[in-house]
């Protein structure tokens, strides 16, 4: 049920009390914004920006929109791709910007604590001046502006999570704003807490089952030796051959990024790399570790490659080059906004030794549909980003994008796969869920989230297909 | 006429496999607790079938794997059915290229390794050769000794095919690195000693096997000398896959898996024991970096070793590790920040209850373990020291838990203590998910103190 105008309006005058009024938004324009994130799909305004700045003030805001009724979306900086931040009832939005201090870095038990307003590579940053040698591993493509709050609601992923592992891996603890507005510290501390691991459960819960207010990231010594290459195939099989070869030789890059052939012509126009015409796929290999040893990975990596036709290896000499070697990944995507306004970046996982298939499989989806698609993989995990361009104002366009999208997950999850590997679900891919789970399977998912939060108020209607809030009770 | 649950389950599974010998029983007995029955499935939907039949008939039941794990806990509320799952034993798929392998829950972590090892491969969730089975493991977590390089049992689980107390099979996860899509259920059925539904099935990342192990033991003469050495390792760029301090009970069998002896005999001494794997330069060179920070740091002798000692376990749950034998003994488990090490130890040395206990420390995990003998007149003061620690431990989120417990002290000390916020929802999820309390009744997040 909407709320009436009235008891926004009383709710916006409380929201003013336990903040500020600066910190309490209603102006249409402001609002307007909110509705948007960074994917294909649009929300409903928000009803109330509230941009609190402690975790008591977080507390306030959800036990006054709870007695009110009204649903409540915590949102970092709106780098989502899944729409996962987008109201989907008339709601307040707590924007967490504000809460971006870092608490506290501890070196010698390898921990920081967090605000989840903190940007990635803040964080980084941070790190690196404080000269300790340690780092925060995880980096999503959106690190420059992507906040710690968001990359552990979506469990973000990154081109090191082949060795270190999704975000999931790098938090050891949280506090969290409950949706009765109560807060309960989580892990935080030691390894092998008694239990389940709620600190890991909560992660990647898309703001569903709590807010988080602080957050408790594992730091790590930086590597002795960073030494990047880049490979250049044939054709992508060639290239994902190479992957599988290099993890069966017992090596564990801490990279392993795919190019396809279209991707590699599209950064070569952005940045003038110099791709050969006859090059088919591109791999950027990072191996890092210590020294000693190192020569003996590396020449495993050249012969695993050369075994599977590589055209070319070149290894950085210079941390300039490696930059220069990297920046043909990380310029994916800039390049593409060369080719169309407007680009669905999707995120799909298959099993590593199937990844060329799959590929193809996607180039049949689009060709039958009339869409073009080029794709870049974390390839190590099996974690493919098929990006289409398409023309959001066109209807024509956009139902073709939006059944791509849904073609590709069918076709991924049919290989053993998964219809995300490190950007959530959201509104995105809330129906594809029952591509990967049956209805039983989602009722079980769904008793944390009854348990805790029976009247769906934190970040509602999402992650879940549509159905299931759409029947009494919730079950299907 | 009304059945008992030997004849109720009998019906259900055939003879095979349903016993109630009195022998099998008093095996399987809990804090003087015997179930009515044991039973062994054969089959996943046996194991349904029998958490249905126990949610209708108001039954508890308790899993069993190898039983390595049951020695914890306390005494079951209710205590029908020890529901044994080594019947499911099957490695269903391995596979080689995508490094990953799906086993039944009732298979034992060696005989897993076992296979693996044909393809160079290994799992590792504890050590190698454990007798555990793979579902004890996944329902304990316990700290993998090898996670400074390979993580914890948690981050190796790709996939869980999981049999709820209503009877019902669900599955999470995908035989993919990047496998969650919605809540990340796997991280609730991990750990949680099989209080929300029983592991029947799950798929787990795979290692290769390292080319080469190697391992240092530095004798120090104390406490501070040995956890200081062990911090400078940690600060350090060398990669131990593990790092453990052993005091001087401890320490023969740790010296003894080596084929060496215990240099000196001074009651004080500590030890740090560094193992390493991977390439040989590699392991080279932390060898004898590894070496020179122990000499540096004060270590009277250093002796080498080929790896992580299989009796490292043993080292760590007494009484093989310097208890007298055929003497009840408590195992607790402290979990706090590394820096917070030296000064909790000396603590511990000083409480004149503790006197006698072996203790076994995992730096790189924050995991102090302690065996000591009891008695029943300990009960009352036993209580009171683990009460105050938890107090003490919690103002930096550390913790403990009791491990293994005798019989006579099972309700006196609450395995887990108060986990705080934490309890709560567990209490709130364990509702959710076993409305009927079929599930282990009691055993964990109850204080029955």
């Amino acid at each position: 049920m909407t709320p009436s105008p009235s008891r926004m309006t009383a709710l916006k005058r409380e929201l003013t009390a336990a903040l500020a009024p600066d910190r309490v938004l209603d102006d249409p324009a402001q609002r307007h914004v909110y509705g948007y994130d960074a994917s294909v799909y649009r929300g409903l305004d928000a009803a109330i920006v509230a941009v609190p700045e402690t975790t008591a003030e977080v507390s306030a805001v959800v036990r006054l929109a709870r007695a009110a009724g009204v649903p409540v979306i915590a949102r970092g900086a709106g780098t989502g791709i899944n729409g996962g931040v987008l109201p989907a009832k008339e709601a307040v939005v707590l924007a967490l910007s504000r809460m971006n201090q870092v608490h506290r870095v501890d070196p010698a038990n390898r921990l920081a604590v967090v605000g989840p307003g903190v940007i990635n590579q803040d964080l980084k940053a941070h790190l690196n001046a404080l000269g300790f040698g340690m780092t925060y591993v995880p980096d999503p493509g959106s690190q420059v502006v992507s906040t710690l709050g968001g990359n552990v609601g979506n469990n973000a992923g990154g081109m090191h999570c082949l060795k270190y592992g999704v975000t999931a891996n790098h938090v050891l603890g949280l506090e969290v704003v409950l949706p009765d507005g109560s807060v309960v510290e989580l892990g935080g501390g030691p390894v092998g807490r008694p239990g389940a691991d709620l600190t890991g459960f909560f992660v990647g819960s898309e703001g569903t089952l709590g807010i988080m207010t602080r957050v408790t990231v594992r730091i790590l010594p930086l590597q002795e030796q960073v030494v990047t290459q880049l490979a250049l195939f044939p054709s992508v099989a060639a290239a994902a051959r190479t992957v599988s070869g290099i993890m069966a030789a017992g090596i564990l890059p801490a990279a392993l990024e795919m190019l396809d052939q279209k991707m590699m012509r599209l950064v070569d126009k952005h940045i003038h790399v110099g791709y050969p015409e006859h090059a088919g796929a591109a791999l950027i290999i990072e191996m890092d570790g210590l020294r000693d040893g190192m020569d003996s990975d590396l020449r495993r990596v050249r012969e695993v490659c050369e075994a599977n036709g590589a055209l070319s290896l070149q290894t950085a000499e210079t941390e300039a080059e490696a930059g220069k070697l990297w920046l043909s990944r990380r310029a994916a995507y800039p390049a593409m906004a060369r080719v169309s306004p407007t680009v669905y970046v999707m995120d799909c996982t298959v099993p590593r030794n199937r990844m060329a298939e799959a590929i193809e499989g996607i180039i049949g989806i689009c060709d039958v549909l009339g869409l073009e698609v080029v794709t870049v993989a974390h390839a190590g995990d099996g974690n493919l980003h098929p990006l289409i361009p398409f023309d959001q104002h066109d209807p024509e366009s956009r139902g073709k994008a939006l059944r791509a999208h849904h073609q590709i997950m069918e076709l991924c999850v049919g290989m053993g796969g998964s219809i995300t590997g490190e950007h959530g679900v959201g509104v995105e891919k809330q129906e594809d869920m029952a591509l990967m789970y049956d209805d039983h399977a989602l009722n079980v998912m769904r008793l944390p989230k009854r348990a805790l939060d029976p009247d769906d108020l934190l970040n509602p209607r999402k992650i879940f297909p549509k159905r299931f809030f759409d029947t009494p009770g919730g079950t299907l | 006429m009304t059945l008992s649950p030997v004849e109720h389950l009998r019906s259900l599974l055939g003879t095979k496999g349903v016993q109630d010998a009195p022998q099998v029983l008093d095996a399987h007995a809990l804090g003087g607790v015997r179930p009515a029955v044991v039973v062994q499935p054969s089959l996943p939907e046996h194991v349904t079938g029998v958490l249905a039949l126990a949610a209708q008939q108001g039954w508890g039941v308790i899993p069993w794997g190898g039983g390595f794990q049951q020695g914890c806990g306390n005494i079951p509320a209710r205590y029908t059915v020890a529901l044994r799952l080594t019947g499911l034993a099957s490695v269903l798929d391995h596979d080689a290229d995508n490094l990953t392998l799906t086993a039944q829950a009732g298979l034992t972590l060696a005989a897993a390794n076992q296979t693996l090892a044909r393809n160079h491969q290994r799992l590792c969730l504890g050590p190698p050769t454990a007798p555990n089975t793979l579902g004890g493991l996944l329902s304990a977590a316990p700290v993998n000794p090898r996670r400074l390089v390979q993580g914890d049992v948690r981050d190796q689980v790709l996939a869980l095919c999981v049999a709820l107390p209503d009877g019902t099979l669900v599955r999470y996860g995908r035989k993919v690195i990047k496998n969650v899509a919605g809540y990340d259920m796997n991280r609730l059925f991990v750990g949680s000693r099989g209080l929300l539904g029983v592991v029947v099935e799950a798929t787990f990342k795979l290692f290769a096997l390292p080319d080469e192990e190697g391992a240092i033991l530095g004798a120090f003469a104390d406490l501070d000398a040995a956890v200081t050495c062990a911090s400078a390792f940690y600060g350090s760029r060398l990669l131990p896959a593990s790092l453990f301090l052993v005091d001087s009970r401890a320490a023969g069998t740790v010296y003894g898996s080596l084929q060496r002896t215990v240099p000196g005999k001074s009651p004080h001494a500590w030890h740090l024991l560094a193992a390493f794997e991977g390439r040989a330069a590699t392991l080279r060179r932390q060898l004898s970096e590894g070496e020179h920070l122990m000499r540096n740091h004060g270590a009277q002798t250093v002796s080498p070793g080929s790896g992580l000692p299989p009796a490292l376990g043993e080292a760590l749950s007494a009484p093989e590790g310097g208890l007298p034998a055929d003497v009840p003994y408590l195992k607790l488990r402290i979990g706090l920040l590394p820096v917070a090490l030296s000064s909790v130890l000396r603590d511990l040395e000083s409480t004149p209850t503790l006197r006698d206990a072996v203790r076994c420390v995992d730096y790189g995990a924050g995991q102090v373990l302690l065996s000591l003998p009891v008695h029943p007149a300990d009960t009352e003061s036993l209580a009171a020291l683990i009460s105050q620690w938890r107090k003490r431990l919690a103002a930096d989120r550390g913790f403990l838990v009791v491990e293994r417990v005798p019989d006579f002290l099972r309700n006196a000390l609450s395995a887990w203590g108060d986990l705080e916020g934490e309890a709560s929802l567990m209490r709130l999820f364990k509702q959710q998910f076993d409305p009927c309390q079929v599930l282990s009744p009691g055993r964990y997040l109850e204080n029955p103190a």
